[in-house]
């Protein structure tokens, strides 16, 4: 039988609308119908205007019959985060009575280049305020945050893929929630201009999908140098096909990261995930981080704080408007009151800084040959009820460091709740990490869509 | 505040709470300096590291 629209992934849905088996116009008016049914109980969407779906799909829709297609995305629905600009669209991030964005931001203008469909934007916290989005594997659970909308849009199967971005574990957290992929790209592959801005060094926008192709495709896109975003390096994005690795990979179970605050049923996932991986021929080993690593989390609050109240000098005057946001991150080791952040002496960030480089440094040295990390996402499956969106403290480090990060699901819980592991390799080497995420992936498999229907 | 010698948490506690109380009061002073612990222990914490000198801060 042949799959809905919406249960094809952003490789099938290209493929389909270049070989005219659909239209950009039935695919949007599918997921146009999905979003409909099941948003209502999801909450991924905090704007979602079908008029103006239809308007970018009819376009699509007569270039793809001309024979035209803008490229590798031409027809594909994408989510996208309150926190980029689009154009004509409200950016949640900006507060409430905000105006539409005169111009898109950069990798929402090279979605659009590309050939993507814009479906909307999604929820994420905005002025401490938790967003109202459920898990949907779990209505009573939360999505996680900050990317809360991507990871439950992608996850309900409404878009196959979704922006999110990530200044702690705000885009692999909610995929792994959600029972889908993510990736967190190295710093500087991706521009951040008309991303609004959490922490000028540690803000990473991010892609959730469904496949590692999926992703490896989308990211191919919006990757690259921009003259607007003087920190985007010069490489040449990734390819967009995702090739084999073509040999099974050595990995490393990390050992000390943190068992002592992470569930068993998270801790037996990863276990029981090594055992496949060797099962099938990869190298699997145990792995140790330097012991100095948890500093990672005190230079990851010093370094985010300031940055933080340093943009929202003007916003945050008081360290009281910070509560709600405080209550609702009180599990993130990562997370500061921006207001008091200010506090902090321009010494002891330049310090914190330093630190940072030389950790990363001695955590590279470690890192042998390697190709990747695999240890945990979070401490716990998705928390119950939508006041605590999860602790991110265990992506934060790598958040820090800017290297690559991808979230696997690999299985459910008792309860029915996605499980995952967090995959890491060093800077730079990010297609290469796609490519080992879907050796994993292809032993692992994927989860199914959610019962939501 | 120094940065050397270290600091220890106590001590970053104390100067944080009184510059948090110049600024905004001391009225609830016991609860600014609950909020401030986590940023008392992250000076502390990289305070503590004595950096090689030709170690920079890092740019990512």
């Amino acid at each position: 039988m042949a799959l809905e629209i919406h249960e094809l992934g952003v490789v099938e849905i290209a493929s389909g609308v270049e070989k005219g088996s659909f239209t950009p116009a039935e695919v949007a008016e599918a997921l146009i119908k999905r979003i409909e049914a099941l948003d209502p109980k999801v909450q991924a969407f905090a704007y979602f205007d079908p008029k103006d779906i239809r308007a970018q799909a009819e376009v699509l829709t007569a270039e793809a019959k001309a024979g035209r297609l803008r490229g590798p995305l031409h027809g594909v629905p994408v989510g996208i985060k309150d926190e980029f600009w689009v154009k004509g669209q409200p950016t949640g991030m900006r507060g409430a009575g905000a105006k539409p964005e005169p111009e898109d931001s950069t990798p929402v203008a090279k979605l659009r280049a590309a050939g993507a469909i814009i479906m909307g934007k999604t929820y994420m916290p905005v002025g401490g305020k938790v967003p109202p989005t459920h898990n949907p594997w779990n209505l009573g659970h939360t999505a996680g945050g900050s990317s809360s909308g991507s990871g439950a849009s992608v996850g309900a199967r409404m878009v196959p893929v979704a922006l999110g971005e990530q200044t702690v574990g705000s885009a692999l957290g909610p995929a792994a929630y959600c029972g889908v992929q993510a990736v967190k790209p190295s710093w500087g592959v991706v521009s951040r201009y008309g991303c609004y801005p959490f922490s000028y060094t540690l803000d990473h926008p991010a892609v959730i999908g469904r496949s590692m192709a999926d992703i490896a495709l989308v990211l191919s896109v919006i990757a690259g140098q921009d003259p607007k975003d003087p920190t985007t390096i010069a490489d040449p994005p990734p390819p967009g096909q995702l090739t084999s690795l073509g040999r099974a990979p050595k990995i490393g179970i990390v050992r000390n990261f943190f068992p002592e605050r992470t569930e068993k049923v998270i801790l037996d996932e990863i276990e029981r995930t090594a055992g496949e991986l060797k099962k099938a021929g990869a190298a699997v080993q145990d792995f140790r981080l330097p012991e100095q690593f948890p500093l990672a989390w005190h230079i990851h609050k010093i370094v985010n704080g300031v940055e933080a109240a340093t943009f929202n000098a003007k916003r945050l005057t008081s360290p009281f408007d910070e509560l709600a946001v405080s209550a609702a991150a009180s599990t993130a080791a990562s997370t500061v009151n921006r207001a008091l952040a200010a506090l902090i002496p321009g010494t002891y960030y330049l310090q914190a800084m330093g630190v940072r480089g030389w950790l990363e440094k001695l955590t590279a040295d470690s890192f042998g040959d390697l190709d990747a990390l695999v240890m945990a996402v979070a401490p716990t499956p998705a928390p119950r009820g939508l006041s605590n969106t999860g602790d991110p403290s265990l992506l934060g480090p790598w958040t820090l460091f800017g290297w690559p990060a991808i979230a696997l699901s690999t299985g459910l819980s008792s309860d029915g709740l996605p499980l995952g592991i967090q995959m890491v390799a060093q800077r730079n080497r990010d297609y290469h990490l796609l490519q080992v995420g879907a050796w994993c992936e292809e032993v692992l498999g994927r989860l199914p869509a959610p019962p939501l229907n | 505040m120094r940065l050397y010698p270290p600091v220890s948490e106590q001590e970053a506690l104390e100067w944080l709470t009184r510059e948090a109380v110049e600024r905004w009061g001391n009225e609830k002073e016991s609860e600014l300096r609950e909020m401030l612990k986590s940023i008392a222990e992250a000076m502390a914490a990289v305070s503590a590291v004595d950096l090689p000198e030709e170690v920079e801060p890092a740019w990512p």
